[in-house]
């Protein structure tokens, strides 16, 4: 016969495991995010949490190792752009080349979660960058131009190029 | 937007040559691109004004970070998003970019941008 005092309290004990694993490894809430496996075996650049997975990998990427797509000593642009009403999320990859005048290369993707749905985005928010205190390694780079929009949500490569571009003396 | 031309420009300051991109926006606006690659750094300036195609309602931008940070071990760099506008308070709506220059690979996940739901821990 079941305790209900007892399984309650191993039920409490349950919670708050469960809490205290996701936190450790996945962060407060990752509602967005950037990352890359640097063995080359992944092709995954972009993840974020739902309301039912804190966890949402965007594997597939572009059907290619994420590691294979950036180059060492490039400027590489990054934007992830969410919609929660109507259940859409863009990821954006962009490079201009350095080293001679190439043809800039850019990827847009867009996903919709598989359950649940993507979290809003309330005040409260924090922005981490270059490296992560819930686990991983440093991106191993120079970040810059880190900006957040609200109330804006961007769906073409056209409006993610102008992010990309935009310098704050076009204002 | 398409590339218009691309070519190399001398910087008279260093005597060397940089990528130049002149992108073509709509029929009656371009952007020019300037690539620096020796000192690391991307700069953006525009032949024509343009009009922003950015904006819309009640966007706000909030600049995170405008200078370059470099990636370290143990260096948590974080930013609130409260400090940045007394007005916002929620949105369905958003997006969160950056620019990164790719130096070194490790052999685990690196971690480049994270958008938390709440506050990180200092």
């Amino acid at each position: 016969m079941l305790n209900p005092r007892k399984s309650f309290f191993a039920f409490s004990c349950y919670i708050v495991l469960l809490h205290s694993i996701s936190s450790s490894t996945e962060g407060i809430g990752r509602i967005l995010g950037a990352q890359i496996l640097s063995d080359g075996t992944k092709d995954c650049l972009f993840t974020s949490a739902t309301t039912t997975a804190p966890v949402y990998d965007w594997s597939p990427w572009e059907n290619a190792p994420t590691m294979s797509k950036i180059s060492l000593d490039k400027w590489t642009f990054i934007a992830q752009s969410v919609d929660v009403d109507s259940s859409t999320q863009y990821g954006f990859r962009y490079v201009l080349g350095a080293a001679a005048p190439a043809a800039p290369t850019s990827v847009l993707n867009s996903r919709s979660p598989s359950s649940g749905s993507f979290y809003k985005l309330y005040s409260n928010a924090t922005v981490v960058y270059t490296n992560d205190p819930h686990g991983g390694s440093p991106c191993g780079c120079i970040m810059q131009y880190i900006r957040v929009y609200t109330d804006y949500f961007p769906s073409t490569q056209d409006q993610m190029i102008s992010l990309a571009l935009m310098n704050p003396i076009s204002k | 937007m398409s590339i218009k031309y691309s070519q190399l420009i001398r910087d008279s300051q260093i005597d060397e040559l940089r990528p130049k991109l002149v992108l073509e926006l709509n029929s009656l606006h371009e952007r020019v691109v300037i690539i620096e690659d020796n000192s690391k750094q991307v700069n953006f300036f525009f032949e024509i004004p343009m009009k922003s195609v950015v904006y819309r309602g009640a966007t706000e931008i909030f600049y995170i970070q405008e200078t370059q940070v470099t990636s370290s071990i143990g260096i948590y760099h974080h930013k609130a998003v409260a400090d940045y506008s007394t007005t916002f308070t929620e949105t369905s709506r958003y997006t969160i970019s950056a620019w990164f220059y790719k130096a070194t690979w490790t052999t685990s996940w690196e971690r480049y941008l994270r958008l938390s739901i709440d506050a990180e821990p200092s």
